[in-house]
């Protein structure tokens, strides 16, 4: 109730949601793709908010995880599978049973590599005291770097999971659902309550939010803070492995610039729910989502990432510190 | 006091802030079960020394021994396995964790059969937190917060327990009621180093006295021969 009552109690909130409304109400079927896209995006922002809100900079990296993890599932497809291409897809969906099977070890891969990653970068320059600015314009570097070896080995063409194509799901008052995206979605969802369960029911979890409270303090308690960090930077590739798997499923498509691309709208969406702040991210991810859908029902979709900054910067000026800022549990 | 050896022994500590030093040569031991002191005015570099022992700065020059071994740029997490807990004076509990979770924290490394034996001891303790298990931290008031804080250091534990101003800002109710739980560890043979703005109040419960100045150990004696002492309380305990 007490969060029922967060919610409520914002204004700015309320004012968005009643836009929403409206324009739901005129454009239903937008409104279904903006919950089901945003889903995505709360996936990918939970993991960005996770990282920002423990070790306190905006990993610019983490949209070219997403790219990195399927291009890595992709060829772990071709080289576990090579006759994927001639396999039955799953019931209604576009891919293949294959695609099940090499996405956990994707995931997994991704995971190791952001903890590999913050052991030969980003816990050298926090030894260094190095700051927030400073480790961010490195993550950008390191951002650049993994386009340019996903370029290196795989092209600069777009590739896509072996498909086979499958009618969308007529759904009443013009809605027409592909059903990939319910399937990404559902994931993203299920994904995201796993993650919530983890950090506010578990013991690691809680280490997790207390580290993030203050890391001092949990050294003293006796968690080893630096052990802490890699859970998180596991968790987070974990989170942008799946997210830019599910996304390239449901857009039928993989280039390098995809996870880059995708990077604008899940800064939005973090920032619109309160950095740091969990619950804002999977809000803020929906929200964006929405509002982004709604807006292709009257403007170009080419304009959507200036409804993600149109959203931000309604939001910043109301609210400098996100819809629920210091109200919701942070991490 | 000093017919056993000394549980903790600092020798020679220099420690600061990247390149500001700002405690030089302090040397001080501490022995089981007692309560020790350190007063002197604002700036002195009094907390600098905690977290210097505690391990939350690295000092520059110096030995920490706990027990006889070595503990010198050890881990604070290590040192908390070791048996020393630390109270900081601020931000010493965990905001966005429920009091329950931020026991639960303070046992993080406890098995779940030796998480609830401590449990039952720091609420039997502190009784006042059990109805407040299940709220948030940043609910509670001061006092409250420094039984939390003070109660999660208990935990594990610890055989030293050094608290950083554990009284400041409370109610003189309150500041009795700590200085009572202050003693109460005492009595349970933990050994306890306090810095403390209420010197007066610090020095009347301790065993030894510590005067610190400008980054230096001025003087150490017996607690009650420092309330004694009229320049020291003139300087420091308000005349």
């Amino acid at each position: 109730m007490k969060k029922l009552d967060i919610l409520l109690d914002n204004k700015i909130l309320s004012l968005i949601i009643i836009v929403i409304c409206l324009a739901s109400f005129l454009k239903p079927w937008l409104l279904i793709n903006g919950i089901l896209i945003g889903s995505l995006y709360s996936l990918g922002s939970i993991g960005l908010s996770l990282i920002y809100g423990n070790l306190k900079f905006a990993n610019m990296a983490h949209g070219d995880f997403m790219t990195l993890s399927s291009y890595i599932a992709l060829t772990l497809m071709m080289f576990l599978f090579p006759n994927s291409e001639n396999s039955t897809s799953v019931g209604p969906f576009t891919f293949k049973y294959e695609l099940l099977m090499v996405m956990p070890l994707a995931v997994i891969i991704i995971g190791f590599m952001a903890v590999i990653l913050d052991k030969l970068i980003f816990k050298k320059l926090r030894k260094l005291n190095a700051t927030s600015a400073a480790i961010a314009l490195c993550s950008l570097g390191l951002a650049v770097s993994i386009r340019g070896l996903i370029q290196f080995i795989w092209g600069t063409d777009s590739a896509r999971f072996p498909r086979e194509s499958k009618l969308f799901w007529d759904l009443p008052f013009r809605i027409k659902i592909p059903p990939d995206m319910f399937f990404c979605s559902v994931v993203a969802v299920i994904i995201a309550i796993i993650f919530y369960l983890v950090l506010f029911k578990t013991t690691l979890g809680k280490a997790i939010r207390a580290t993030s409270d203050n890391p001092d303090l949990a050294r003293i308690t006796g968690i080893n803070t630096d052990r802490i960090i890699l859970y998180i930077w596991f968790i987070g590739g974990i989170l942008a492995a799946t997210a830019g798997i599910l996304i390239s499923v449901q857009q039928a498509l993989i280039t390098p610039v995809m996870g880059w691309k995708i990077l604008i709208p899940l800064f939005a969406a973090v920032i619109v729910g309160g950095i740091g702040n969990p619950i804002g991210a999977l809000i803020g991810g929906i929200l964006i989502g929405i509002t982004g859908e709604l807006a292709t029902g009257w403007i170009n979709p080419s304009y959507k990432p200036a409804v993600y900054f149109f959203v931000l910067l309604i939001v910043l000026l109301l609210r400098p510190n996100g819809i629920l800022g210091n109200k919701g549990r942070q991490f | 006091m000093k017919t056993t050896p000394p549980i903790l022994v600092a020798k020679e500590i220099t420690a600061g802030y990247g390149n500001q030093v700002i405690i030089r040569n302090i040397n001080l031991e501490l022995y089981k079960s007692t309560i020790t002191t350190i007063i002197g005015p604002n700036g002195c570099g009094k907390s600098t020394f905690l977290k210097s022992i505690s391990g939350i700065i690295d000092p520059v020059e110096g030995r920490i021994l706990i027990n006889d071994i070595e503990v010198t740029n050890l881990n604070t997490f290590e040192l908390s396995k070791m048996g020393l807990g630390y109270v900081p004076q601020s931000e010493n509990i965990f905001p966005s964790l429920s009091v329950i979770d931020n026991l639960k924290m303070g046992g993080y490394i406890l098995d779940n059969q030796k998480y609830k034996i401590n449990l039952n001891k720091v609420l039997e303790m502190f009784p006042d937190l059990k109805s407040k298990l299940f709220d948030s931290a940043s609910n509670l008031s001061g006092g409250q917060r420094q039984m939390l804080a003070l109660s999660r250091a208990l935990m594990l534990d610890p055989k030293i327990i050094m608290l950083d101003e554990p009284t400041a800002g409370l109610s003189p109710v309150i500041v009795d009621e700590v200085l009572d739980n202050i003693i109460s560890l005492k009595k349970s043979s933990i050994t306890v180093l306090l810095v403390e703005q209420n010197a007066k109040k610090a020095l009347s419960i301790s065993d030894k006295g510590v005067v610190f100045s400008f980054g230096k150990k001025v003087m150490e004696d017996d607690a009650k021969n420092i309330l004694k002492n009229k320049q020291i309380s003139k300087l420091y305990l308000g005349g």
